[in-house]
């Protein structure tokens, strides 16, 4: 009896055997090139970096105009960009720019999605559109678009406040920053409103219909079942926002070439552009960016974490 | 905002992988002949990168002549230049010669993308503007070969001049005089302009001055950018711009020209490659704009600047010095090449070769300059440039640095005697972080 079940698992067994194999490198056929490209333009890259930021160029021969060689420096590159005050008013600059601009640009993409959403509202096709338009453009382009709009020689707007006795100097040291935080609200409020509208889009309809049944208004339901439905979506973009925050950098760029209130170290990006492109410094260019990118992981998960507890709460 | 913005990173690996294929292409036609050792026998093929308009032209002409030196030319951006030539250097399949502007020339040698031609080059020496030449040398070696110069000047209006009743100022004192008058007949209107994006022309004012900013002694870089020439430089035009006298604008801003065109800016000191800028950009002035030499401090003993100008370097890697520097020496100082490169509307360039400062090409009369010979303006500067000038190998560096001080001046937030010493603390410190020998006058 056993002699004849073993006889008849025996074949039984080796197939499947080698069925497993087959479905292994079906498996690694499939993965395979997910993987090879994942290592290869995303993991690599990080990796190189972080290695590069460990060493720095050190000139040799006599006036060191023999040549460079690169060189093992630990941390020291880590040293250069943390003491620097550069980097750090950069950083501040950021953080300020952060703190006012997407509260502000979330709010704005709320009231638009809500807008859009609510039954009322006509030709909501055309008008998402329209919101979103500025997404599409090229960050350089809008950058440039709006730099002429600053420039008090030729902007309609300054002449318009002329007109009723304002002077604001929209490239002045003072209000720069926040000429920069129009551009990027400009450019990303549609965005966001569309994460938001799509949210709102998955709210299931019956919800609206009981609650207009016990007598809720249009803003009851808004406030009271559409907000707190699109709160992930909110998250969502408030972490995005907080990650673009940090690598604040096309606007400035583009605003530097006709601002004085813009150096070429503004942001932290641009301190790491700058060490790169014309200090030709790699180690501290790396460094800077690694520090920017940790920051940035760091402050989206604990604003995910305080606002997902304070949802869930 | 979004995850996408293009981050520094992306761009650079972006610009890299642009430059390897590049380079991958225009390597592919060369890697036959040019090999050493057969340089002598069949002919071979030289790559060049520059960046001057029409250059194609110029080197069309040459490869006709010369069937056993084919040149084999790339356009490249000027200020894409240094990124794309280090990462050719490093990878092995850099060409033979290059473009680099003067001011690079010793962060290229310092950072090893140049090659020692000393021996080779001496020979063609004596076709060069003496001072030229010296920018192509680092502590006596040789690595390139001069090709345009921008020798300082002083455009002005003519009509405006006239109008205010005022004569071109010879000397700085003159020029403070004018200023101020100016200022007075006309509170809308300024002399002349200083701008924080275009360090060069403060740090050519300081060459005019007879100041160097930097110097050897043995092993060790001497920094000097907060020596007397440059203070006394820098206290001039602090007074300046602290009596209102004259206005801070940034040069390169698209706003720039319109205080020309409103007749509100009445004069432009920079160098010879302007001409062609102004006339294009203020052309409804045609005919009231002149070219004058440039005030001095001194009148016993006159001394122009330098800003701008560019060499035909030799890169390391490059096996056909000897052919190499034949055309790059043809190219700067021929006549048929320098009526492509030197046409006003052509490469519009200023050439750094002595006998090519007598070509026609470079000789003419300019109706937007009234028909004035502005040429032989900029032949007396060229021929009047400071010999002690310098470059030091952290030229980049010194540039961002003064850009940002000019900008904080402009902001009154300091002033620009306080701010050399700040740019030279950021040139001493980029140095040292480099492990090179520096120490301060």
């Amino acid at each position: 009896m056993s002699a004849l079940t073993r006889r008849t698992t025996g074949p039984e067994r080796a197939p499947r055997r080698t069925a497993v194999k087959r479905q292994r490198g079906v498996v690694a056929l499939f993965v395979g090139p997910f993987l090879a490209l994942f290592l290869l333009v995303f993991a690599a890259p990080i990796v190189y970096s972080a290695i590069q930021s460990l060493y720095a160029e050190r000139a040799s021969g006599p006036l060191g105009l023999g040549g460079i060689t690169s060189r093992f420096v630990g941390f020291a590159n880590f040293s250069t960009v943390l003491h620097s005050g550069d980097y750090w008013h950069g950083m501040a600059r950021v953080f300020l720019f952060g703190i006012v601009q997407v509260p502000f640009m979330l709010c704005a993409a709320l009231a638009l999605a809500l807008a859009l959403d609510s039954i009322a509202a006509r030709g909501v096709a055309a008008f998402r559109t329209v919101f979103f338009l500025p997404y599409a453009i090229p960050g350089v382009v809008a950058a440039l678009l709006w730099s002429y709009l600053y420039l008090p020689q030729i902007s309609p707007y300054t002449k318009l406040l002329g007109v009723i006795g304002l002077h604001p100097d929209l490239l002045g040291p003072g209000l720069v920053l926040w000429s920069i935080a129009n551009i990027t609200t400009w450019t990303y409020t549609g965005y966001n409103m569309l994460i938001i509208l799509s949210s709102l889009k998955t709210i299931p309809q019956e919800l609206f219909e009981a609650a207009r049944i016990d007598g809720a208004s249009e803003w009851q339901i808004a406030w009271r079942i559409k907000v707190p439905a699109v709160r992930r979506a909110l998250v969502l973009a408030g972490v995005l926002s907080i990650i673009g925050t940090l690598q604040l950098f096309t606007e400035p760029t583009v605003l530097q070439g006709i601002s004085f209130g813009v150096s070429s170290t503004y942001t932290p990006t641009m301190y790491a552009f700058t060490a790169a492109f014309s200090n030709s410094d790699s180690g501290v260019a790396s460094a800077g960016s690694i520090v920017v990118a940790l920051l940035a992981g760091v402050l989206s998960v604990v604003y995910y974490r305080f606002t997902m507890r304070k949802a869930d709460a | 905002m979004n995850v996408t913005r293009t981050s520094p990173r992306a761009l650079a690996a972006f610009a890299a992988m642009a430059c390897a294929c590049a380079t991958v292409a225009g390597c592919s036609s060369s890697s036959g002949p040019a090999k050493p050792g057969s340089a002598s026998s069949g002919p071979v093929t030289i790559q060049y990168w520059g960046w001057v308009p029409d250059m194609d032209k110029a080197i069309a002409i040459w490869n006709q002549q010369n069937p056993n030196i084919h040149v084999d030319y790339s356009q490249i951006v000027s200020n894409q230049a240094t990124t794309k030539i280090q990462a050719a250097v490093q990878a092995g399949n850099a060409p033979c010669l290059a473009q680099v502007s003067d001011d690079s020339m010793l962060s290229y040698v310092a950072d090893g993308l140049l090659q020692d031609v000393t021996g080779r080059a001496a020979q063609y020496q004596q076709n060069y503007l003496g001072w030229a030449w010296n920018q192509m040398q680092a502590d006596g070696h040789t690595y390139g070969m001069p090709q345009d110069t921008g020798p300082t000047v002083f455009y002005y209006r003519a009509d405006l001049f006239k109008k205010y009743g005022i004569a071109v100022p010879t000397t700085w004192a003159e020029y403070a005089a004018d200023a101020q008058e100016i200022k007075q007949k006309d509170p809308s209107a300024v002399l002349g302009t200083l701008s924080p994006d275009d360090p060069g022309m403060f740090q050519a004012l300081a060459w005019q001055n007879g100041a160097t900013w930097w110097s050897t002694q043995g092993n060790t870089w001497v920094s000097d950018i907060t020596g007397s020439q440059t203070q006394q430089v820098a206290s001039y035009w602090q007074g300046l711009i602290n009596s209102g006298d004259i206005k801070i604008v940034d040069r390169w801003a698209p706003t720039f020209y319109q205080d020309m065109q409103k007749s509100t800016v009445l004069s432009y000191i920079g160098a010879a490659w302007n001409a062609s800028l102004i006339a294009q950009n203020v052309a409804s002035e045609s005919g009231d704009w002149r070219v004058a030499q440039m005030p001095v401090y001194n009148t016993s003993a006159p001394a122009t600047a330098n800003s701008g100008g560019s060499a035909v370097a030799v890169l390391k890697g490059c096996s056909n010095v000897a052919a190499a520097l034949k055309f790059a020496n043809w190219l700067d100082t021929s006549q048929a090449s320098m009526n492509i490169l030197a046409s006003p509307s052509g490469g519009g360039l200023y050439p750094a070769s002595t006998t090519a400062l007598d070509y026609p090409v470079v000789n003419q009369n300019v109706a937007f300059y009234g028909g004035q010979n502005i040429y032989g303006e900029f032949k007396q500067s060229a021929n009047e440039v400071s010999h002690n000038w310098n470059w030091g190998p952290v030229q980049t560096q010194v540039y961002t640095a003064l850009g940002n001080e000019l900008s904080s001046v402009a902001l009154n937030k300091s002033t620009l005697t306080a701010s050399l010493s700040s740019v030279q603390q950021t040139a001493v410190s980029a140095l040292r972080s480099k492990g090179i020998s520096v120490t301060t006058k």
